[in-house]
């Protein structure tokens, strides 16, 4: 396999917090960094205790240097009439800023972003086999206004919940 | 996230909305709703407006899980409550076969940090 993840515990998401959020690149826009940052800081500290799951993925060949990317995974629930359905929330997915949109020919062709929710899926289906779950969801970053990110998602087999609302989700 | 009060606004509406925030948010929710007096922003808009635009915050704001930012802040973004046509549509949702069957098919690495 030519990348590989890491899990991150409570423990460690807190030792390593100040090194996890200097691994990466954030946006060359310093509004857009700002943002970044402090997203990647709150899921750092949801990990920290507990309420988020952490993992990074590396390139294990090397070509790629460092951390590529993070993802972070939570349990929540979703009330669909009268009913709540148990889901996996994506509360974060992030990608360090020199690996954005770009295609991996050494990655199995797959951008970082892609690798980063395929893992989510296998995750969802691992607690699967232990927890009912339903849905994988998550919350595009700025909404609908994002196109390229609202596109990505959906090739990915997300829709949106509602109309009035930034939720998307897939039914696996 | 800050709601702008009109300077009309009358005492009883700012009860009303400060006691529909504590329903809602719970006895924090004025640290994290800071209510502050009329700007020229808001001059023409009659209170009632004002009054619908803090609800929509409302719902836009959250309790869950994820997040978002917005004005310098981290937020927590609730899920919203899927009813209707939204809801048949999210439960009838046909699972990505296709997509299942290669992510099955790969054999991710997971270590410990």
């Amino acid at each position: 396999m030519p990348y590989k993840f890491k899990s991150y515990t409570a423990s460690k998401a807190k030792q390593e917090k100040r090194a996890l959020l200097n691994a990466v690149k954030f946006s060359k826009d310093p509004s857009k960094a700002q943002r970044e940052e402090a997203l990647l800081s709150q899921a750092l500290s949801f990990a920290q205790n507990s309420s988020t799951k952490l993992y990074t993925i590396k390139d294990t060949t090397s070509t790629l240097k460092g951390i590529l990317g993070f993802i972070a995974l939570s349990a929540s629930d979703v009330m669909i009439e009268d009913t709540k359905k148990p889901v996996v929330l994506i509360d974060l997915l992030f990608v360090t800023n020199q690996c954005r949109s770009t295609v991996y020919e050494h990655l199995d062709n797959s951008k970082i972003s892609q690798l980063l929710l395929e893992y989510a899926v296998s995750k969802f289906y691992e607690v699967r086999e232990h927890i009912g779950v339903s849905y994988l969801i998550l919350y595009p970053e700025r909404g609908r206004e994002n196109k390229n990110l609202v596109a990505f998602y959906q090739s990915m087999g997300f829709s949106y919940a509602t109309n009035k609302h930034e939720w998307m989700y897939v039914k696996l | 996230m800050p709601f702008i009060f009109e300077t009309s606004v009358s005492l009883a509406t700012r009860r009303e909305i400060a006691k529909d925030s504590i329903k809602t948010f719970g006895k924090n929710s004025a640290k994290r709703f800071s209510i502050v007096k009329s700007t020229s922003i808001t001059q023409n808009i009659p209170p009632k407006q004002i009054y619908v635009k803090i609800h929509l915050l409302k719902l836009n704001e959250g309790f869950a899980m994820a997040f978002k930012y917005e004005n310098g802040k981290v937020i927590q973004v609730s899920m919203p409550h899927i009813t209707g046509e939204d809801a048949k549509k999210m439960l009838n949702a046909k699972v990505p076969k296709e997509l299942i069957k290669r992510i099955k098919a790969k054999k991710f690495i997971t270590e410990a940090a």
